[in-house]
């Protein structure tokens, strides 16, 4: 993907307030719908990447055909202006990354939970590589804390 | 939808005015799947709908950070277990694009074959299930009835119906016989028949047409804005199939064409699927005639077998896993494959750091990208307009909530 | 001497015809036997249109007939449960009162010419209206039920009866015309030579129709749409009052069907007498041929459930009132002319 094509294929933002004049260019060039936005958390460097996809249905012989975008954030304060005005197929997936990980999408019309329960999960954002699933066992209610259901 | 407030004590509370009711077409009904909507309705028409998903999430991107590359496959599978090859195969695209290797010849052809096979299972899984949305028994029963030739022959094939975990990187997991391409053949002349009697029964039927004729109209403007995929798509005029745009596996070998459709109602997408199952037909026959004889899986992966896997191989033609496949690591890096489902594209986009676990696993399976529709798409419609409409964009929760 | 006297009382009593008609034909026993061939027929015929068996499992040497028993015996001991935010009382008297009172014009509707148990100077009109009680306790099984799904399902029943009840008694005065009196016993006997459905077509298919609709069974019963709203007007019943809400679409079907039969297919004719048995010639004989006809115009009926869909609730009224209603006056029209053909009333 990203090394075999000759043109340049993805792009990586260091500010997250250029995006939405990245994704107008890009509209503007073709590609109209976004096909995956979500994020990967590096703890290590304190840092969360957005890593947008998108993609052409009008034009067909764009090159290249997926192209990808990455926002670098903030991990203690990601925030980021929404997509939606420019793309409105990245609704539910902001909605997505918001629980996930704690993206903050300014101006999106309706940012709420859209896969976990609002009461269980509100600032609990579960796939941070800092958020340890922990085993209940059925019967018994164990209070210590358990080390050895926990997965990394 | 007004927004949910906490009036204390525990209660919430959500405002609502005289003339509209609010209905939870939830998960406790004969016909919503496992999900909820959220209803406003004024009378028998719809105003505001609100797709509540989220039931049956399996939080299978966190889980596969804790297994490792191989045992991913099978974690994924479960996605959407009718179209399992199909799945498997997009993971199993990207983790070779990662690891550098290419499967041989007769392995693309053996996986394209098993793709297609779950394709028409999974239109007429369906429309099985709209049939039965829109009271018509017998479209049930017949859609299920002859599903179950095709889920016997992927057994066929890979050696179990539903969740087949064929493809691994570098080729696929057992080679066939010669008799199973007659069986193959017969399947395929079977359910040509069908197709006609479908017609008659179940499309052109007078209460059906008028059911779904001029029903959840998705215009080609708002299906590109929306990004919907798959059948949905191409019932509103978008020109696109993974398939053609970004070929993998055999399809570079066949011909074949795409049905588009203009018009975008129900009937389209119902028609747009029945002529999907036509392409599949040829696109099978065409490529039983013409596969090659060849090795199954990569060459650098054969050179490691041991004699007693080599025997193995040769007696019951299925792969016994070298030892390497338990601790694969492929280099830092990231890639993503793409395949066109039953459903629509799906996309896996890995990351992955040098371990022998991945590092972020990323799946958008096409009915997630669907599920923006049934927000804008009820909106003006009958209350019994809504099952017409889930049954036609063909929409499963356990993919959509992974 | 007592012991003769009493057996003597009880023979009377069973013929007495208010109670020969109510229990034993064609009241209760001939419809519990008549609902077991019905359902029977109707799963066999689904099956075999459907690539399937059917019921097989509970008598598979006779095809599985007495699977209507099974079904009936498990409802009778599962629990009923009663929530606790329903109207108790209309919610328990719903079913029960809407399945008695479906079989109530029974009582106005002869099989025999000379055995009946009420007088039949008005029994058309009587049991025409006897037949659109039922409804009302669908209405008011969904209003006492506390849940937004059997209120849509009780307003649809209310459209739904509204407009094809109508359409059926226009029907059936469509046919009373041309015979020229409210009586079931004269309209049978005036098809002697010429049976009902000949003389005016239009009604009877409209009547027919009606029948299918206003009955609400599946693929018709818009009113308990399942994939939509769950059950309509009977969503929170369980147990026995679920099984009998299930039956009151078939008794009522049934009710009909044999209205349909005296007024449009000859009733009792051809008609034979037995000399020297009085009771088997004047009651069995006619008794069967009636009914016959009636099992047979609703196997008919229950052949369209492997056929068709749903329709939508708007669609069903528009096509009452825009076509159906039309249709019917028509037919009245019709009855009207071969009336003055004939020479007047």
């Amino acid at each position: 993907m990203s090394g075999d094509s000759q043109v340049k294929a993805e792009l990586f933002i260091e500010n997250p307030a250029e995006l939405p004049s990245v994704a107008q260019t890009l509209k503007e060039k073709g590609y109209d719908h976004v096909i995956s936005l979500s994020a990967v958390d590096y703890p290590k460097s304190n840092e969360i990447h957005l890593v947008v996809h998108v993609s052409s249905y009008t034009k067909k012989d764009i090159e290249p055909k997926i192209f990808e975008i990455r926002v670098k954030l903030n991990r203690d304060n990601p925030r980021v202006p929404s997509l939606v005005k420019i793309w409105p197929s990245a609704e539910f997936q902001e909605r997505e990354a918001y629980e996930m990980f704690g993206i903050v999408f300014e101006n999106h019309p309706d940012l709420r939970n859209i896969l976990l329960d609002p009461e269980e999960f509100s600032g609990v954002h579960p796939l941070r590589k800092d958020y340890i699933v922990q085993v209940e066992d059925i019967m018994l209610k164990l209070k210590e804390e358990v080390k050895s259901g926990g997965n990394k | 939808m007004e927004a949910i407030s906490d009036i204390g004590g525990g209660i919430s509370a959500r405002k609502v005015d005289d003339k509209t009711m609010i209905l939870f077409f939830g998960p406790q009904h004969p016909s919503s799947g496992h999900m909820r909507i959220i209803l406003k309705l004024d009378g028998d028409v719809i105003i505001e709908s609100d797709p509540d998903i989220g039931y049956v999430h399996r939080t299978m991107e966190k889980l596969s950070e804790t297994k490792e590359w191989i045992k991913n496959s099978v974690l994924f599978e479960r996605l959407a277990i009718l179209d399992a090859g199909n799945v498997t195969q997009a993971y199993i695209i990207a983790l070779e694009k990662l690891l550098g290797i290419e499967p041989p010849e007769r392995a693309l052809y053996l996986r394209t074959i098993l793709s297609e096979i779950n394709r028409i299972s999974s239109h007429l899984y369906g429309m099985g299930i709209f049939a039965i949305m829109l009271g018509s028994s017998t479209g049930y029963m017949w859609f299920f009835g002859d599903r179950e030739i095709m889920v016997q022959l992927a057994e066929r094939i890979t050696g179990s119906r539903l969740t087949h975990t064929y493809h691994i990187p570098g080729g696929v997991r057992r080679d066939v016989s010669k008799s199973f391409f007659e069986e193959l053949e017969k399947g395929l002349n079977y359910i040509e028949k069908r197709l006609r009697h479908y017609e008659i029964m179940f499309v052109n039927n007078p209460v059906v047409r008028s059911r779904i004729e001029n029903v959840g109209i998705l215009s080609r403007e708002r299906a590109i804005d929306l990004g919907v995929t798959g059948p949905n798509a191409r019932a509103s005029g978008i020109d696109f199939d993974v398939r053609v745009e970004e070929p993998y596996g055999a399809y570079s070998f066949v011909d074949f064409e795409v049905p588009v459709y203009k018009e975008g109602d129900a009937l389209a997408r119902t028609f747009q699927r029945m002529d999907e199952i036509r392409q599949s037909i040829s696109i099978l026959r065409q490529l039983s005639k013409s596969i090659p004889e060849g090795p199954i899986l990569n060459e650098k992966y054969l050179k490691l077998f041991t004699p007693a896997m080599k025997e193995v191989l040769e007696k019951d033609k299925r792969i016994k896993f070298p030892a390497i496949f338990t601790s694969l690591k492929p280099p830092s890096g990231k890639a993503y494959g793409r395949v066109e489902e039953g459903r629509g594209e799906i996309f896996f986009y890995l990351e992955s750091n040098g371990e022998p676990k991945p590092y972020r696993v990323r799946v958008v399976t096409p009915s997630f990208r669907n599920s923006i529709l049934l927000k804008y798409l009820p909106v003006g419609y009958r209350l019994a307009d809504l099952p017409a409409i889930y049954g036609s964009i063909d929409y499963f929760p356990p993919e959509a909530d992974r | 001497m007592m012991a003769i006297g009493l057996l003597e009382f009880i023979k009377n009593l069973i013929l007495w015809p208010p109670v020969f008609y109510m229990l034993i034909a064609p009241g209760l026993i001939t419809m519990m036997i008549l609902l077991i061939i019905l359902i029977w027929a109707e799963r066999k015929i689904a099956g075999r249109i459907q690539m399937r068996y059917g019921p097989l499992e509970i008598s598979p040497k006779i095809g599985g007939a007495i699977q209507l028993l099974a079904d009936l015996m498990r409802y009778m001991f599962q629990e009923i449960i009663i929530p606790r935010t329903v109207d108790t009382l209309p919610y328990i008297i719903a079913p029960i009162a809407g399945f008695v009172i479906s079989m109530l014009p029974i009582a106005a509707i002869p099989i025999s010419p000379i055995y009946f148990p009420s007088p039949m100077n008005n029994s058309i009109i009587v049991a025409l209206a006897l037949t659109t009680l039922p409804p009302i306790f669908g209405i008011l099984a969904g209003w006492s039920s506390n849940n937004k799904f059997s209120l849509i399902g009780g307003a649809r029943e209310s459209f739904l009866v509204a407009a094809y009840e109508l359409i059926i008694i226009l029907s059936a005065i469509g046919a009373v015309i041309i015979y020229g009196s409210p009586d079931f016993t004269q309209a049978v006997s005036a098809q002697k030579d010429l049976w009902g459905i000949v003389l005016n077509p239009i009604s009877a298919i409209a009547f027919y129709v009606a029948v299918l609709m206003a009955s609400g069974r599946f693929p018709f019963e818009i009113a308990e749409a399942e994939a939509e709203i769950v059950m309509g007007a009977y969503t929170e019943y369980s147990g026995l009052m679920y099984g009998l809400s299930m039956g009151i679409s078939y008794a009522r079907m049934f009710v009909y069907n044999l209205i349909f039969t005296l007024l449009f297919l000859g009733g009792w004719y051809p008609f034979f007498t037995v000399p020297g048995h009085t009771f088997f010639s004047y009651v069995i004989i006619p008794a069967t041929i009636v009914i016959v006809k009636a099992l047979i115009v609703s196997l008919t009926m229950v052949f369209t459930r492997a056929i068709y869909a749903r329709l939508r609730i708007d669609q069903a009224l528009g096509g009452a009132w825009k076509f159906w209603f039309l249709f019917s006056i028509m037919g009245l029209l019709l009855g009207g002319a071969i009336v003055l053909l004939q020479g007047g009333i």
